[in-house]
């Protein structure tokens, strides 16, 4: 009998007992997959972006299927910070698993007020700074394409989050990837987080019309996965290997598969997204899966795969 | 009418269905049996008419026959799960059988008619918030248009196991003869099976009354004695424009109402955040979620204008 290969990850600090986690916007706040996704195997959740304040999110329709891959414009809907810190934090404490908070606002002072006050809380791992969603007008994507706010959000956040690793969520349409993802690295950002959904539209041709009541959406599933692929690779080469910055790589995950293609591109664990919608339980079936990749390949711990491309 | 969320959200369940049969009924209107295995038993059988399925048909493959406007449609690739709300739940010694009605309109509802006695199917549910039948309701009329038909057929037989005391009035619209998704009897009527009176319109009148659904509905209303609307609620299910037109006539007459919505949804468990419904509260508009808050709501409570002021 062969020992069961090591699936704990060190993420900055955060112990993860799985290379998995449930990609923000796509697990709610946390709670709501319990009884449809085996926690054990999960190493990690990420929350839905939380902002300062409630906010209702965008016009409907916000979400429609497309070839392998769906658009959405949420818009950041969620409950804002006071009633994630008094409904859902006491429930994230009690879970037993490492929750990281996706971090969403429109000026740099409210990721630090958003951060200080979670920080403050406790029971949070870590954060995730979303500077990439492409369905708000202020914040989201026009932070994650200029350099110097990525570096100014950044700083902020790793201020404000009393020590707790802040990865920053970066957005695949730039014209020059590594140097935003620098510009994170060298404002302190403890881990980098790729990619998040790109831009993308559909038009009813009958009524000649946007299908999205925001008119242009975040394109997700597998149609992006290459990209997402392509992303990790470069950044990991060129970045993230010297410098020590773990990557949460993720774009399009549906099976054990497409997440091993992260690792190898050099993302210390995967973030799942899409998948869960498909299939609630597609976290832990993609870890089981990794599991028994590294069995059927010798591989005893699952660090030896993170940047094992040839 | 608020129900426990914590209780809906333990009882659904991610269960591998067999297909027990599957039909074509008439026009593009096709049956499915789908039979749970008994640990699926204690979830679906509670399923409330409204409730909805969630069912996984992206491993399913494309039947030898495809209707010749679907061809092209038909060879898109399959992500997301498809909801259908069951128009009945049956409880076997063996477990417990869904049967749904779906109409043949996309990739995904092509690829359903392949499906073949034996073969399994991935379902989620029981899901969302059904209709609410209480015991004070002395009058329920049932409407429905089109494929919004399957949850008031099950909400029908419901009353009538349950709710003996509840009078049963269905009204029923359709475009045509041939888009008709019920048999017919041996006298061209309706086959309801469950004895209850049916109103049926057409659009093109080649079947019932040529008309509306909602227009019939006026014209039955206003030959009732007053006494008669106290007690009486308004079931929906169907097109947009039939239930805002339903809203209407409720709130006109004084009648209560739930209408069953439909919309977009990714995940249908209230992950996404994609399917919201506007809806009225004290403190200005909200979003609900179809999902989740849903997909039957009380029809005063939702703002059929989804744009913002």
């Amino acid at each position: 009998m062969s020992s069961q290969p090591e699936m704990v990850v060190d993420l900055a600090g955060i112990r993860l007992n799985s290379p998995v986690l449930t990609a923000s916007g796509t697990c709610g706040y946390a709670d709501e997959l319990e009884g449809l996704l085996d926690m054990s195997q999960v190493g990690g959740l990420i929350t839905k972006a939380i902002t300062l304040l409630p906010c209702e999110g965008n016009l409907p329709p916000r979400c429609v299927e497309t070839d392998a891959g769906m658009l959405n414009s949420i818009g950041l809907a969620n409950i804002g910070l006071d009633r994630f810190v008094h409904e859902k934090l006491p429930i994230i404490r009690k879970m037993g698993i490492p929750v990281l908070v996706n971090v969403a606002g429109s000026t740099v002072d409210q990721y630090a007020k958003v951060i200080s006050t979670l920080a403050a809380a406790g029971g949070i791992a870590g954060f995730e700074l979303n500077v990439s969603c492409p369905n708000v007008d202020k914040g989201g994507i026009s932070f994650g394409t200029d350099q110097g706010m990525v570096s100014e959000v950044t700083a902020a956040a790793k201020a404000a989050a009393g020590g707790r690793p802040v990865f920053v969520k970066l957005t695949a349409l730039v014209t020059d990837i590594v140097s935003i993802a620098r510009a994170a690295v060298e404002a302190g950002a403890d881990g980098l987080s790729l990619i998040n959904t790109i831009p993308g539209m559909a038009i009813n041709i009958n009524t000649r019309r946007p299908v999205l009541g925001n008119r242009t959406g975040g394109l997700s599933g597998p149609a992006i996965r290459p990209v997402a692929v392509y992303i990790v690779d470069k950044v990991y080469r060129e970045l993230a290997r010297d410098a020590g910055i773990p990557i949460i790589g993720g774009g399009g995950i549906m099976d054990a598969a497409d997440a091993l293609e992260f690792i190898i591109a050099g993302a210390d664990a995967v973030a799942v997204g899409t998948g869960t919608f498909v299939d609630p339980g597609c976290a832990a079936k993609v870890a089981r899966g990794i599991r028994d990749y590294c069995v059927r390949h010798g591989i005893r711990r699952i660090k030896e795969l993170v940047g094992s491309l040839c | 009418m608020k129900a426990s969320n914590a209780r809906d959200v333990a009882s659904r369940i991610d269960i591998r269905a067999q297909v027990l049969a599957n039909r074509p009924v008439r026009g593009r209107y096709w049956r499915i049996v789908l039979g749970l295995p008994r640990q699926g038993m204690d979830a679906f059988a509670r399923l409330t008419p409204g409730q909805f399925i969630l069912l996984d048909i992206s491993s399913v493959g494309l039947p030898e026959q495809i209707p010749p406007e679907l061809a092209e449609k038909a060879n898109r690739h399959i992500l997301l799960r498809r909801p259908f709300s069951p128009m009945a739940v049956r409880s076997t010694a063996t477990g417990v059988e869904l049967e749904l009605m779906y109409k043949v309109v996309g990739p995904a509802t092509v690829r359903m008619t392949s499906l073949r006695p034996g073969q399994s199917i991935q379902v989620l549910g029981p899901l969302g918030k059904g209709f609410s039948v209480l015991s004070t309701m002395k009058k329920a009329i049932l409407v429905a248009g089109g494929i919004g038909l399957p949850p008031i057929y099950h909400l029908a037989q419901i009353i009538r196991s349950d709710h003996g005391h509840i009078m049963v009035e269905v009204f029923l619209g359709i475009r045509s003869a041939s888009e008709l998704p019920l048999d017919l009897d041996d006298c061209g009527q309706v086959d309801w099976a469950l004895d209850i009176p049916v109103h049926l319109t057409s659009n093109d009148g080649g079947i019932g009354i040529k008309g509306l659904i909602t227009d019939c509905l006026q014209d039955w209303l206003r030959t009732r004695p007053p006494q008669d609307l106290d007690g009486m609620i308004i079931f929906g299910c169907g097109p947009e424009p039939m239930l805002r037109q339903l809203a209407r006539i409720a709130s006109n007459n004084g009648i209560a109402c739930q209408i069953s919505l439909e919309r977009y949804m990714a995940c249908g468990t209230g992950l996404c955040q994609g399917c919201v419904v506007r809806c009225r509260q004290a403190g200005g508009p909200v979003y609900r979620l179809c999902c989740q808050d849903g997909p039957v709501f009380d029809a005063a409570e939702v703002l059929f204008d989804d744009h913002r002021a």
